[in-house]
């Protein structure tokens, strides 16, 4: 504005007041709206009150001033062109902003109008709330839009989408809000029928959180967490519907696979097929398999928490020393460990324990392991009767056998008998008799009784072998057995001049032995050293009896200096009627061989090497009793 | 003149050879016994006609064996195998033996010791 026309307002302002009808400039006066009218240059010719109070000056204030002193400093060169566009066009419609006298700002929606005489009628009318409400409402409507959560409203009368934000789109797949706006929100998700019933909760109670999950535009799915939310109408009923939605789908992949991997875990150490506990320092179970748990006939109890003590109060002070030690780093095993339950049932476990540890130095607790080897015990207690059975059976077996040999035994003292019975008679039909003859009779009768009395010993002593006698067994001390023997053959030792050398391994482990077998056995083994020593060829006679242990087994060994055993005697020893004595019928050593094999033992036969002959036997050591856990 | 005839006696058995030893000689055979069939290979008599009584089964050499060294040796005497285990076995033995061979069961009854030692020595005598 230049000062030529400034003259011109001078001219205007010192005119008489504007020619209205005094009706009209009430109505002006009072209206609830600032009317302003200016002149061309801008200065304001006129106000009404409420422009005062608008803009906090007074008439006579506002009179001095132009428009544009009622505008913030940026705006006024957009305020001089839409004056400038008022003066060229007669009409003008803007919202602006504006500054009061005080400073404020504010907003006012302007209509302006050409007067005539140059004159411009302004209605000024104040929206600077309104301003406020939109612009907090464009701030919040680009928070939502811009929001990383999916946001839906869904009209509740047309039963569709009416917004939906970016990261709807996003989540959902879709490029344009065309895309979705206008469907059913039942569109959008896997199951319909849940939806349904969450937006009549939604109705119902305002509002509802859950997880949902999303059918994406290209048919895949997402995991989506849903918060809905009822928009009330002035008349407080339902209108709207808004969703905010987060897509979980990762996090829910990372649950499911920890979820699994910590399932998988559990389930290998229920399900594995061994006993196995794992217990803190306090030995307070932490996990256990079901396989544990019905060893311990605890079946389908949680015991977690719970102390191992507590559980089975009747645990042995050896196993709880034990597990003190197993604490402070030092593994056990037990090969059986025998539990009577409640029930009266027997239970043999193997069991073992190792510390587990929570750092590379620190033990966190225990793993316990146990295996039911009730089954193998049992069967293994019926595979030692069985071999028992068996002794026998193949002792009878060797009978088959033994018949044929016990004929041709019974054969040989019978021709004997046989053959002197017709020597006698022979003798007596001849005729040149005389003394020499009868005393020859009387000699081939004398053989007759003999050799028959020797048939019946042999079937005397064939009954005793076969006959069946279930060993008595009990737990024996094998040095005690050797010395008895000894006692028994003082007689006969002391006679054959026989220097006996004992060489007893003491202690020995206790053996189950039926003592008076294991004694004829001894005595067999020791008249048989004694017998091979009788040939008198005038060298000193040494028995070497000799105990000891080895692989769990007691050894017995009886060595004589006798002529020894060739390689096919050794092999034919045991064999039923393989006598080497000319008086022998050979069962000794068959039958020294059925007892040591009863008692689940072995014999064998070898030559010294010094000469003479060493019969050993040997016996399984009593294994250790049952245990009470 | 040839020497008397012998009767040699192999078995393992002492009762068998004192019987067989006692039965013969009553019946006017000289008779040698033997334990073993070493004990006859280390001490054959020589210069006699002889028979031999054998028993099959014993601890070392066993009477086949015997049978076959004698046969080596060329010494063919009437045997008797005399056997307390299958008597099959010896006949098969005798079928496929070059020597004259016959077999007896035990007991052997004193009826059919004597009537082989009769039939083998006679001519001899």
């Amino acid at each position: 504005m230049d000062d030529s026309t400034n003259d011109d307002a001078e001219n205007l302002r010192s005119q008489e007041p504007l020619a209205v009808d005094a009706d009209f400039q009430r109505c002006i006066e009072l209206a609830p709206i600032a009317v302003v009218i200016a002149d061309q240059e801008a200065r304001i010719l006129f106000a009404n009150p409420q422009a005062c109070r608008q803009t906090g000056y007074s008439r006579e204030e506002l009179l001095q001033l132009r428009i544009g002193a009622l505008f913030p400093l940026e705006y006024q060169e957009q305020g001089r062109a839409e004056f400038g566009q008022l003066v060229r066009t007669g009409t003008l419609n803007v919202q602006q902003p504006v500054v009061s006298k005080s400073g404020e700002r504010g907003w006012v929606s302007v209509s302006a109008t050409k007067l005539k005489d140059g004159q411009f009628l302004g209605y000024i009318s104040d929206i600077s709330s309104l301003k406020a409400a939109q612009d907090e409402l464009l701030l919040k409507e680009s928070a939502i839009a811009n929001s990383i959560s999916g946001v839906a409203i869904v009209d509740l009368a047309t039963q569709s989408l009416v917004y939906a934000n970016d990261s709807f789109l996003r989540i959902w797949g879709y490029e344009r809000d065309e895309d979705v706006l206008g469907r059913s929100p039942l569109e959008f998700v896997r199951d319909p029928a849940f939806v349904q019933s969450v937006m009549e909760t939604v109705l119902a109670t305002g509002k509802w959180a859950g997880e949902l999950t999303a059918v994406r535009a290209d048919g895949s799915f997402a995991d989506v967490e849903v918060f809905g939310a009822a928009i009330r109408d002035r008349s407080g009923q339902p209108a709207f519907m808004v969703g905010t939605i987060h897509d979980i789908t990762d996090r829910k992949r990372i649950e499911s696979s920890l979820q699994s991997s910590e399932e998988r875990l559990r389930r290998f150490i229920d399900q594995v097929p061994v006993g196995v506990a794992m217990l803190d320092r306090q030995m307070r179970y932490l996990a256990c398999s079901r396989r544990w748990l019905s060893d311990a006939r605890l079946e389908g109890r949680d015991i977690t928490g719970e102390s191992h003590y507590d559980l089975f109060p009747d645990v042995s002070p050896e196993i709880r020393d034990c597990h003190a030690r197993c604490l402070s780093g030092e593994p056990a095993k037990f090969d059986r460990i025998t539990l009577t339950h409640t029930d009266g049932s027997t239970q043999h476990l193997h069991c073992e324990m190792h510390p587990w540890f929570a750092a590379p130095d620190e033990i966190g607790g225990i793993v316990l392991f146990s295996e039911d080897v009730t089954e193998r015990f049992v069967a293994e207690q019926q595979t030692a009767s069985l071999r028992e059975q068996l002794a026998h059976t193949s002792r009878v077996g060797t009978m088959g056998e033994l018949a044929a040999g016990l004929a041709h035994e019974l054969n040989q003292p019978l021709m004997a008998v046989h053959m002197y019975a017709h020597t006698a008679v022979s003798l007596r039909k001849r005729s040149d008799g005389g003394a020499e003859l009868e005393q020859k009779v009387d000699e081939a009768l004398e053989k007759v009784a003999e050799q028959s009395l020797r048939a019946g010993e042999i079937v005397q002593r064939m009954r005793a072998f076969i006959g069946k006698r279930q060993p008595q067994l009990a737990e024996c001390r094998v040095n005690d057995l050797v010395s008895d023997v000894l006692g028994l053959l003082k007689s006969p030792l002391t006679t054959g001049s026989i220097e006996v050398r004992l060489e007893l391994t003491d202690p020995l482990p206790m053996v189950r032995a039926d003592a008076i077998q294991i004694q004829q056995v001894l005595v067999n083994l020791i008249q048989n050293a004694i017998d091979a020593m009788s040939t008198g060829d005038g060298r000193p006679r040494n028995l070497h009896l000799r105990t000891g242990q080895e692989d769990g087994a007691v050894i017995v060994s009886v060595a004589d200096n006798g002529p020894g055993l060739s390689e096919d005697a050794r092999q034919k020893v045991f064999d039923p009627f393989h006598s080497t004595k000319p008086s022998g019928m050979g069962l000794g050593l068959p039958i020294c061989r059925t007892l040591v094999e009863a008692h689940g033992g072995t014999i064998v036969a070898r030559s010294c090497d010094g000469g003479g002959a060493v019969f050993e036997f040997r016996l399984p050591v009593l294994t250790k009793g049952a245990t009470n856990a | 003149m040839p020497e008397a005839p012998l009767v040699a006696v192999v078995d393992d058995e002492a009762a068998i050879r004192d019987s067989v030893d006692m039965f013969l000689s009553g019946l006017g055979y000289r008779v040698l016994t033997f334990e073993s069939a070493e004990a006859l290979l280390g001490n054959i008599p020589s210069g006699h006609p002889v028979c031999l009584l054998l028993d099959v089964r014993m601890p070392r050499m066993s009477g086949f064996e015997l049978v076959d060294e004698l046969q080596r040796r060329g010494i063919n005497w009437p045997i008797a195998l005399m056997t307390g285990h299958g008597a099959d076995v010896a006949r098969a033995f005798a079928e496929s033996s070059a020597a004259d061979i016959e077999v007896f069961a035990k007991p052997v009854s004193s009826k059919d010791v004597e009537q082989f030692v009769a039939r083998s020595l006679a001519g001899v005598t």
